[in-house]
């Protein structure tokens, strides 16, 4: 019994991971309409750039974290602005194959500065561990879930609360229109790209703690966010958290218990279970169903 | 003709001319080699330079520890090339050339880079990383008598048929021997030991599993549990609360990956769960393994070495040592200069190596460079523990196999002592 | 550049100049080159099909590489059996088009993003599989085989005579594909990719146009993998690497989006690329193959298939001045 709490409890921590950078693939999804293949690599990025600013220790975590997200957001705006504008995008297939360009040029860029030696990099949590039960649970993996929740909050709140993001909503959904109403097109898709930026930078340094810094540490955690954001229908941020913890709970547990899977291949079961619940549900758990008008 | 025609017919001859460009000046049948005849020089050398290339991953998951197996054998070669070169057995002093070829551990690239390094005239291809990328080059290799030496891999398949591959041969101990000297070490104690094992799903974490498992065969030791993950998976939490549930009495980690090594430790930990702990060779830096993943909670850390860990503070004052990382932050790129890993040691090794080859070696021909590695025994080897020799002489094994030595971590000295 | 080829007595001539380039290239080029040739084949197979797919249907798939590598693994199988070669060549295509039926029967049912990530678990699930069926698969080191030969008689070295065969494969494959897009079939999957809804109502049924694409595509896939054991004589699971889908759906858009030669240009940029990016410097090919995509994309949005009616519109747009320019609104 012990065991089978421990595993859900791990499995939810690592939801969390990765429902953090999911976060970010369903924001840019909903601000531009692409998915961004180079969602990770770019947080990657900025967790390198907030090892730089805590200069061996000297600046606190949570202020290296803060430059990180800064730097996410120049990033995102500046790839945006610089790349992907210049690009047919509405094409899903021109959309995919420059975000694989930019994740490989990112990683590359990393590669090329940092090495791929693997690097230690602090959490912005104790590193304590508080029992539960027979089990136990890491503070770090607490306050990874914390943060999500805040992020999922804000989240709603910009795109229902706030002018920018009914702007932005607008713009994803029909940018002419948007255009000929008076929007500034291109720079609301930059303001996009520089949020969900800042969302993956956030995903890097919560992430990274636990994986350790290497140019390729965030290339399997996409595969999850990808299932995750899709599993929960790409336009939602609760709904991609909320799949973020069943996959990470699902794949923890059938690892375990079901003895054909075994552990090298527990990350077929939350893809197949997606695979399931798309067959019912087309537009994912909490998706707005597509309509086509005849 | 139509316009789109009349567009096309460019493109349509420059693929002509590009592909008549092709050709080289007369054809090629059954049976033609590349080799040049046993008196005259081979490919790739002439009286002042060797052209020596390396295929190794270089991009992709294993980036790293390939790019540190090219970085520390530049490092060597730099070194002989700034000293004037070196002086081969002909009498002809001769500066190295070395190039690097990225495989992204793909076997067909590897096979496409040996290729084109004998389409380029090297003289050989050396010191690569990896195991499916080399094991893929051998037939190339024999088809054109190129020598494809020293590889970086523990793979008994380098080396353990030398008759009908003799012109490829390994570097660095079998992953088997290794971990079958710590099983044999576990069987000597004597008394019931129970083992859980972290493995990765790939060749090198399989090898890792079976040496030990040889090793400790009639004895009282017994594997209770082996979990294996993916490279590339980012934690391993399932299979280490499978694990830790076993509350065996050694934690086997039959995997060198930097990024899951101190995870696996922690977790270890956290989960209460503090046995002894086996490293393999190349994880047992206490600054890649047993500093990130808190290793002084555990009772005892193993490992098994032939080589000097450059981060080690025991060998802070080795003149070798020093002597190296001086060198490395030299010549290594800038990224990685300052941190070098075994793979780069190992690299370093095989400099040396081909230094004592090309002393030894009569002729400029690649068949007279196999015959004088095949002769080295006993030379000596850089940043080589006390004791461990090199052997090349035999046809079933890699030259290092013959001597690994067990170790314990001692946390107060900060280094690893002999145990067996 | 397929109206191009439309043309009768243009087509015959780029097909003359390709078979007498096919025959003469092996005789008189390095193995190295030929080694090129023969992955270019194989690259090329394999984005044919999933053109239909990703360009024909319009359905983004990422798990090409997968169906590669069962046709290699099928054919690895045939070679152990010690089967005749045809036979092995069939099974192999049969292993990749069966399971690819097998998936697309129930994937098909979804779209857009559904069918992309199912797409992209089959590589991700099959390498551990493939690492767990170790005596079939040989595990993580892969299997090699020593396999197809020259015969005697045609006094010729076995990579010129591995590349003959699969320079026969291709092409029969390319006009195998060419057939299909321009029949019935490929018109059929364009209308179900610019409007399901037109499409239905023209009884072309999505779902069963999205099975038969998948299938054909995977199809493809096998023989592709044949083609690349008999090219490589290794294969390991990493070649149905995830990465590996990826840098096929870039070469694809990069050589042009359901179009027949675009595959085959795909093909090049598919094996030039990362050689080109070795060149320049080994220890940064991501970077650099990152970069010449985006640059090349930037140049080419339409992929090079695209290039001689660009260049044929600029020579007219440069000839006579368009009509903005004389003040006419």
């Amino acid at each position: 019994m012990g065991q089978f709490i421990q595993l859900v409890i791990d499995g939810f921590a690592n939801g969390s991971i990765y429902a953090s950078l999911a976060l970010a693939l369903v924001l840019v999804r909903r601000s531009t309409g692409m998915i961004n293949f180079a969602q990770g690599a770019m947080g990657v990025f900025t967790t390198y750039v907030a090892l730089l600013a805590s200069n061996g220790g000297a600046i606190p975590s949570p202020v290296a974290a803060l430059a990180a997200l800064v730097c996410g957001f120049v990033v995102g705006a500046f790839l945006q602005w610089g790349v992907v504008r210049r690009f047919n995008v509405r094409n899903a297939q021109t959309a995919t194959v420059v975000s694989i360009a930019l994740f490989m040029l990112v990683t590359g860029i990393c590669g090329m500065a940092w090495g791929y030696v693997v690097r230690d990099y602090p959490s912005l949590f104790p590193n304590a561990v508080l029992p539960i039960g027979p089990a136990v649970v890491s503070v770090q993996s607490l306050g990874t879930a914390a943060v999500v929740i805040v992020v999922v909050v804000l989240l709603q709140l910009l795109f229902y609360r706030t002018k920018l993001g009914l702007s932005l909503r607008a713009v994803a959904d029909n940018p002419e229109s948007s255009q000929l109403v008076g929007m500034n097109v291109a720079r609301l898709l930059m303001v996009g790209w520089g949020l969900a930026a800042v969302l993956g930078a956030l995903a890097g340094v919560l992430v990274a703690p636990k994986v350790y810094l290497f140019p390729q540490m965030m290339d399997q955690v996409l595969v999850y966010a990808l299932a995750a954001a899709i599993l929960g229908g790409l336009d939602s941020p609760i709904g991609a958290v909320i799949a973020g913890w069943i996959i990470g709970i699902v794949e923890a547990l059938a690892g375990v218990y079901v003895g054909i899977i075994g552990s090298d291949l527990k990350i077929a079961v939350p893809l197949i279970a997606i695979f399931v619940v798309l067959l019912v549900r087309p537009q994912g758990l909490l998706g707005r169903k597509e309509v086509a008008r005849v | 003709m139509n316009r789109s025609t009349r567009a096309a017919i460019p493109l349509l001859a420059a693929t002509a001319v590009a592909m008549l460009a092709l050709t080289g000046c007369s054809p090629r049948v059954a049976g033609d080699d590349s080799s040049g005849g046993p008196a005259q020089a081979s490919p790739g050398i002439t009286d002042t330079e060797i052209d020596l290339g390396m295929t190794t991953p270089l991009s992709g998951p294993l980036a790293l520890v390939g790019s540190q197996a090219l970085a520390g054998l530049q490092t060597y070669i730099d070194k002989l090339n700034d000293a004037g070169g070196v002086t081969f057995g002909d009498g002809k002093t001769r500066t190295i050339d070395l190039k690097g070829y990225d495989d992204g551990y793909d076997a067909a690239k590897a096979v496409a880079n040996v290729q084109q390094e004998i389409a380029e005239g090297k003289f050989m291809n050396v010191g690569g990383l990896g195991t499916a990328n080399n094991l893929a080059t051998m037939p190339i290799a024999n088809q054109n008598q190129f020598p494809n030496v020293l590889l970086q891999s523990g793979a008994d398949g380098l080396s353990d048929d030398q008759a009908d591959n003799p012109w490829t041969i390994g570097y660095l101990p079998t992953y088997t021997g290794e971990t079958a000297a710590f099983g044999k070490y576990l069987a000597s104690l004597g008394k019931p030991i129970t083992v859980a094992i972290l493995a990765q799903d790939d060749d090198a974490g399989a090898a890792w599993a079976d040496g030990l498992k040889q090793g400790i065969q009639g004895s009282q030791v017994t594997v209770v549990d082996e979990e294996k993950f993916e490279a590339g998976d980012p934690q391993v939490d399932s299979q280490m609360a499978t694990l830790a549930a076993t509350k065996a009495d050694v934690f086997f980690e039959a995997t060198g990956q930097l990024n899951i090594i101190p995870q696996s430790m922690l977790k270890a930990q956290q989960l209460g769960w503090l046995p002894e702990l086996f490293l393999p060779s190349v994880a047992s830096g206490a600054q890649q393994s047993i500093v990130p993943g808190s290793g002084q909670a555990f009772p005892a850390i193993f490992s098994v070495a032939f080589s000097k860990d450059p981060n080690s503070p025991t060998f802070a004052d080795d003149a070798e040592v020093q002597a190296f990382k001086a060198e490395f932050k030299q010549y290594a790129p800038a990224a990685i200069a300052d941190a070098p890993l075994a793979q780069a040691v190992w690299g370093y090794q095989t400099g040396a190596v081909l230094e004592a080859a090309f002393q030894a070696m009569k002729e400029p021909t690649r068949q007279a460079f196999m015959d004088a590695l095949h002769s080295l025994s006993g030379i000596s080897i850089p940043l080589a523990l006390d004791g461990v020799t090199f052997d090349a002489t035999g046809t079933t094994t890699s030259p290092m196999t013959a001597t690994v030595v067990v170790q314990q971590y001692d946390f107060e000295q900060k280094t690893y002592v002999n145990v067996g | 550049m397929d109206r191009f080829l439309a043309s009768g007595r243009t087509r015959w001539i780029a097909f003359a100049v390709l078979v007498v380039a096919i025959g003469i290239v092996p005789i008189y080029a390095i193995p190295y080159v030929n080694y090129q040739l023969a992955l270019i084949a194989v690259a090329a197979v394999s984005i044919l099909g999933l053109n239909f797919v990703s360009g024909y249907i319009g359905q983004l798939s990422l798990g090409q590489s997968a169906f590669v590598g069962i046709g290699a693994y099928a054919a690895v199988f045939g070679v152990q059996q010690g089967w005749p070669d045809i036979l092995i060549f069939l099974f192999s295509c049969a292993a990749s088009g069966t399971i690819g039926l097998l998936v697309a029967l129930p994937t098909a049912r979804l779209r857009g993003h559904g069918f992309a990530l199912v797409s992209l678990a089959l590589p991700i699930v099959a390498i551990p599989l493939a690492n767990r069926f170790q005596a079939f698969t040989g595990g993580a080191t892969g299997r090699s085989v020593d396999w197809l030969h020259a015969p005697a008689w045609s006094r010729l070295a076995d990579d010129q005579w591995r590349l003959y065969i699969i320079a026969l494969i291709a092409i029969a494959f390319f006009l195998l594909g060419r057939n299909f897009v321009r029949g019935k079939f490929g018109r059929a999957l364009q209308l179900v990719r610019d409007d399901e809804l037109v499409a239905s109502a023209n009884g072309v049924d999505g779902y069963r146009a999205r099975v038969l694409a998948f299938t054909m595509s995977s199809i493809f896939a096998g023989a592709a993998g044949f083609m690349y054991l008999l090219a490589v004589q290794y294969v390991t699971p990493n070649t149905m690497a995830f990465l590996s889908s990826l840098y096929l759906i870039g070469a694809l858009v990069i050589g042009g989006r359901a179009s027949v030669v675009g595959s085959l240009f795909g093909g090049v940029f598919y094996v030039a690329v990362p050689v080109v990016a070795g060149q320049i410097d080994a220890s940064q090919t991501t970077l650099i193959y990152g970069a010449i995509l985006i640059v090349v994309l930037f140049l080419v949005p339409d992929g090079i298939v695209s290039i001689p009616a660009r260049v044929s519109v600029l020579v007219r747009r440069l000839r006579r001045p368009s009509p903005r320019k004389r003040g006419i609104t």
